[in-house]
């Protein structure tokens, strides 16, 4: 039966045209926001975004569309279910694959070469791209240089701009050097952001041979829109350290010598393309479609069924059942979704309103961005914010530049938010653990469930009745300087070349998106699991008995990881069984005793566990995981001290997470009370000294 | 006119044998070329253009010699248009070419600055224009030509990554062999933020030819203290650097690709010395149309595209093809030279076949050898029937290799070697960044 499936598979070869929306980004630009919805699915003029990615994959006639799925798959999978890319007339069929263990773009593309579901060239796009491009066109050019030049794998498409245009992502900017005449990729860097620190593209001559004359590039937007060959997701899975698909990817590619594959630029200045992937752009993008600039991608086509935005003068858009107060003022570049109310002398320039919100009167709204359901006092002064769905703003309030309020946000009554504040209505782990304002939010509840105690909203930002916490971007580890200028944010303005700020953007950070609230076992299957323990044990005990590198053997086990299908948890658990095995070992033979065991075998290997920990969670797990590996194997209770006091001094393990661990576990070991002891006081000692 | 042309008459490193590096050489200013000493193509190229004073520097050892040719020129030409500057001479020992731009520090004119070696067809008006058309905060220009004659070697040209912005100005410039040492090609982000579109061109060549304005200078002594250490290619280009590297933009040096409807060759390596005589030799037949005059038979041939200077005694049956014959030579019977540019006073046997070969003044080739491919120093004598090719053939004893040390930058590529570290040094004295 089966080969039956691939023949016919292979005669439709040709015709289909498959798309890849990765509709996750991996990154954290758009927290806490992200923490409640995907990204995709955040409203960008009153339609979630992933609604412009579909527009154009219909219209660029593609017939296959698969969503790859990441952090919130469940919401991005039921969205599309309800969604009229889902009935029977939809332009495409589309399916979302839950790849819900990848923790990069790389990771995806691996899993897609899993599924092996790619049979010819295929799209590749984010699932935030804005844009009218006219496709075929594009894929002509593809096909034609592919006629040419049969190494080619990948045309990038991308749109010309100037460097510092407003919807050219100013955060990553990166650079494309490019041979004048053919536009193949030579290479590819990315730079620090303007007035970033002092640093240079360097070019290995290798590539420039048999080049007259090649071209630099760093004002091109790069919407991400791809077209692969098959061999692309191929390569990811040759190739495992692969993280990004322009840093890793197209870097590793045209730096190869084995591979030999060529990648080609297709750049375009008549159309719009551009990707929300940070605040600047997502308010660049958003004036865009209002000044109608991306045609026909504008409010009043109605892309959603149920939408009836209509046109009028100055660029002003009103859905129906709008009820606007008669002295009220709407300027130029305004959408308006149903049952919103305007009251009396508000002003409203160059932003966007949701459905069923309820502006008061004498508010003044300029650039900023109110998603539905939301309510607005009377009095407030709002400029270049963004408030998400169902928010509170009380009277007299006044948003500064920058604000992003949360979901479910309640802000009080004259409360002040200061510039580029951001606001959740729960706790948003960090990833980085970056140290945040106040000791007592070390007590970080997991859950992000609004069951937070009480006590702890930040009253000091939302006021009194209001609820909210201040969210603490990973970039804000980067900005010593208070004076900074964020670059992703809606305050970006117009950067002006001699604007001195230090860098902001870690560029070298992997950053990885929120942690998962899914339960991650579920997805493992016990036949994968066994094998894997099996297979990851005798893996590591021979990286342990050859004295493997580390790196070798973090390969070989991120392999097993990906090839059978398992969760970190597996993994950590497999290393550190066989550690602790291997300290027993040591012990059993009387070679060394319980101490120096511990510190030769974790001091070497240790740095294992720093790629299999994410988050906080799981550094958490890993410590319930060595304890409990520890009683399993009988060992003496010091030896979790031991490796405890190792990978603290490696940092693999963090202070504040010891102790939370120590406090919400009660584990029965006086030696490791001892060190928290130690650490608690050594902690205090910190504060003191501040 | 505006302008002051300065002649920099370096001593031709890369034309060894044949230039003053060697004992038995002639100044590279004076090296012929169809028998015209190549100072003269610019001294002629500069008449054209009427500029307000020519300089010709040299270093002391050659200045006598130039001096005298330059004079002799000057009494051909002057005598007839008394509305042409007279031309001066200076001597200068320096070790760089930015040097030079010391000597002229208190001038209050703008500069043209030139190589002593070029030959084109191109007006310098051309260049003046563009040079005036510039946009209004240049202060300078680079002229840049790509090079149209297949026959030069490659490796033999200076090769550079010449980046320049989408509206050519000049904004770096790395010499292959610094970029092929540290295996990186270093583009500065900063520049990529200054001028998001940047072109790097492997092809372009240096002319030499640069238009300073006293802007220009008065910044180099303000700004580059140590302006007197670098070649002029250098000063140039710290200028390109300066246009982008600062917090506000600064003046641009503008850049001048030579359109391809011109020629343009530099005869400062031996393959383009042989074919700037050859693209003369050809000039010279177009030119004269009608062949010249049927000889005797018996008599030697001399090709339309050939040169045979004064008191040259060609023997019988000697045929010259595509050749430059130089002044008091002898040649025997039935030689052959094909291709060929033979200097001053040499002394050729019978049956001497030579192709494609440069002879040093007073050399002496006897019976039936046959060369091909070869320089042949000043002085030197070959043997009786050898048969050479592609050799570079010297005298015997070993001078003093003073060449690294030549004041002639241009010719020299190991003026960019100290490149990458001076890079490091240039981002980090500025004091820009302090902010």
């Amino acid at each position: 039966m089966a080969p039956k499936v691939k023949k016919q598979k292979e005669i439709v070869k040709d015709e289909r045209l498959q798309a890849i929306v990765l509709t996750d980004s991996f990154e954290t630009r758009f927290m806490p926001l992200t923490s409640v919805k995907p990204r995709c699915l955040l409203p960008l003029a009153n339609v979630p975004l992933i609604e412009y990615t579909l527009e154009f994959l219909a219209k660029a006639g593609v017939d296959e569309v698969y969503l790859m799925c990441c952090s919130h798959a469940d919401q991005i999978s039921e969205y599309i279910e309800n969604s009229k890319w889902n009935k029977p007339w939809s332009p495409f069929k589309i399916q979302t694959i839950m790849t819900l263990e990848s923790r990069s773009v790389g990771d995806a593309m691996r899993d897609l070469d899993n599924r092996g579901l790619i049979t010819g060239d295929f799209l590749l796009v984010s699932g935030d791209v804005v844009t009218n491009i006219q496709f075929d066109k594009v894929l002509e050019q593809h096909k034609l240089l592919k006629s040419q030049d049969r190494d080619h794998i990948a045309t990038m498409v991308l749109t010309k701009a100037s460097a510092l245009h407003r919807t050219r992502s100013h955060s990553e900017p990166a650079t494309f050097i490019l041979d004048s005449k053919t536009n193949k990729c030579l290479y590819y860097q990315d730079i620090p952001p303007v007035n970033g620190k002092k640093s240079s593209i360097s070019i290995d001559p290798e590539f420039l041979e048999n080049v007259d004359e090649f071209i630099v590039r760093n004002d091109l937007i790069d919407c991400h829109v791809d077209i692969c060959s098959p061999h692309v997701p191929a390569i990811f899975q040759e190739n495992f350290d692969y993280q990004y698909l322009r840093r890793d990817f197209v870097k590793g590619i045209l730096s190869s010598d084995i591979l030999k594959k060529s990648i080609y630029a297709y750049i375009t200045d008549e159309y719009y393309a551009a990707r929300v992937e940070s605040w600047q752009t997502y308010d660049a993008i958003s004036q865009d479609i209002l000044a109608r600039w991306c045609y026909p991608i504008v409010p009043d086509s109605n892309f959603l069924e149920n939408h009836t935005y209509s046109y009028e003068n100055e660029h002003i858009y009103k859905e129906d059942n709008v009820v606007l107060a008669q002295s009220c003022k709407i300027g130029s570049c305004v959408a308006i979704g149903s049952n919103t109310s305007i009251g009396d002398g508000t002003i409203i320039e160059n932003s966007v309103i949701g459905r069923n919100c309820k502006i008061g009167k004498n508010i003044y709204i300029k650039n900023s961005y109110i998603w539905e359901n939301s309510t607005i006092e009377d009095s407030c002064n709002i400029e270049y914010s963004i408030i998400a769905s169902n928010s509170n703003i009380g009277e007299n309030s006044k948003l500064n530049k920058g604000s992003v309020i949360g979901f479910n946000v309640k802000i009080d009554h004259d409360q002040k938010i200061d510039e580029n504040i951001r606001i959740s209505s729960s706790k948003v782990q960090n990833l980085d653990k970056s140290f945040i304002t106040s000791e007592d939010e070390e007590e970080v509840d997991d859950d992000d469930d609004d069951d937070e105690d009480e006590n702890s909203f930040d009253y000091e930002i939302v006021g009194e009745n209001g609820t909210g916490y201040i969210y603490e971007s990973e970039d804000s580890d980067y900005d010593d300087d208070a004076s900074t200028k964020p670059v992703n944010s809606l305050m970006y303005q117009m950067f002006e070349l001699t604007l001195s700020d230090d860098s902001i953007v870690s560029q070298s950070q992997i950053k990885h998106k929120k942690k998962r609230s899914y339960s991650t076992t579920s997805i493992a299957t016990d036949y994968g699991e066994e094998n894997f323990e099996k297979e990851a044990l005798e893996t590591l005990a021979r990286a342990l008995e050859n004295n493997h590198d580390l790196d070798t053997a973090l390969l070989e086990l991120n392999t097993l990881r990906m090839s059978m299908n398992v969760t970190y948890h597996e993994v950590r658990y497999a290393t550190s069984t066989a550690l602790l095995t291997r300290v027993k070992e040591f012990i059993g033979t009387d070679t060394l005793n319980n101490k120096e065991a511990v510190e030769k075998i974790f001091r070497q290997w240790g740095s294992l566990f720093k790629r299999q920990i994410f988050d906080e969670e799981d550094q958490i797990d890993l410590l319930q995981t060595l304890n409990q590996v520890i009683n399993d194997l009988g060992l003496e209770k010091q030896t979790l001290l031991y490796i405890l006091t190792i990978l603290y001094d490696v940092e693999t393990l963090e202070e504040e997470l010891i102790l939370k661990w120590w406090k919400d576990n009660e584990i029965d070991n006086e030696y490791v009370a001892k060190f928290i002891e130690w650490l608690e006081e050594a902690e205090e000692d910190d504060s003191d000294d501040e | 006119m505006e302008f002051h042309a300065v002649i920099c008459c370096g001593k031709g490193v890369n034309l060894n044998p044949l230039s003053k590096v060697k004992e038995t050489g002639i100044a590279k200013a004076l090296l012929p070329i169809g028998n015209k000493p190549m100072i003269e193509y610019v001294l002629e190229w500069c008449d054209q253009g009427q500029f307000r004073e020519i300089t010709v520097v040299t270093d002391s050892e050659s200045n006598e010699d130039i001096g005298k040719v330059v004079e002799s020129y000057s009494i051909k030409t002057r005598t007839e248009n008394s509305q042409l500057s007279t031309i001066k001479m200076n001597i200068f020992d320096g070790d760089s070419t930015g040097e030079i731009l010391e000597l002229f520090e208190n001038d209050p004119s703008e500069f043209i600055l030139l190589p002593c070696d070029f030959i084109t067809d191109l007006p310098p008006q051309v260049l003046i224009e563009q040079y005036r058309n510039r946009e209004s905060d240049d202060i300078a220009m680079t002229v840049h030509y790509l090079n149209q004659f297949e026959s030069i070697d490659k490796k033999s040209l200076t090769h550079y990554y010449t980046v320049y912005s989408e509206d050519c100005h000049l904004l770096d410039i790395h010499s292959k062999d610094s970029v092929e040492l540290s295996k990186a090609l270093e583009l500065r982000a900063q520049m990529v933020w200054r001028y998001p579109i940047s072109k790097v061109s492997t092809k372009l060549l240096d002319s030499f030819i640069y238009f300073i304005s006293n802007d220009a200078l008065q910044i180099i002594k303000r700004e580059l203290p140590d302006y007197r250490l670098k070649s002029a290619t250098k000063i140039l280009r710290d200028l390109g650097r300066r246009s982008w590297k600062h917090s506000d933009q600064k003046n641009g040096i503008s850049l001048f690709v030579l359109p391809n409807e011109c020629s343009f060759v530099r005869s400062d390596n031996i393959p383009a010395y042989m074919e700037a005589n050859r693209y003369i030799m050809k000039l010279r037949a177009k030119a004269q149309q009608q062949p010249p005059q049927a000889k005797e038979k018996g008599a030697a041939t001399v090709g339309a595209d050939s040169v045979v200077g004064e008191n040259t005694l060609l023997g019988e049956r000697t045929s010259v093809k595509k050749t430059v014959v130089g002044k008091n030579c002898k040649v025997g019977k039935r030689c052959r030279l094909t291709g060929c540019v033979l200097l001053d006073n040499i002394t050729l046997e019978d049956d001497v076949v030579l192709e494609n070969c440069i002879i040093g003044q007073n050399a002496i080739i006897h019976n039936k050898a046959r060369l091909t491919n070869c320089n042949i120093e000043g002085s030197y004598t070959v043997a009786k029937g050898s048969q050479i090719k592609g050799e570079t053939l010297t005298n015997l004893f070993i001078e003093g290799e003073s060449a690294s040390d030549s004041e002639d930058s241009e010719d020299n590529s190991d003026g960019y070697d100290s490149y990458e570290d001076d890079f490091e040094d240039d981002f980090e004295d500025d004091g820009l960044f302090e902010r």
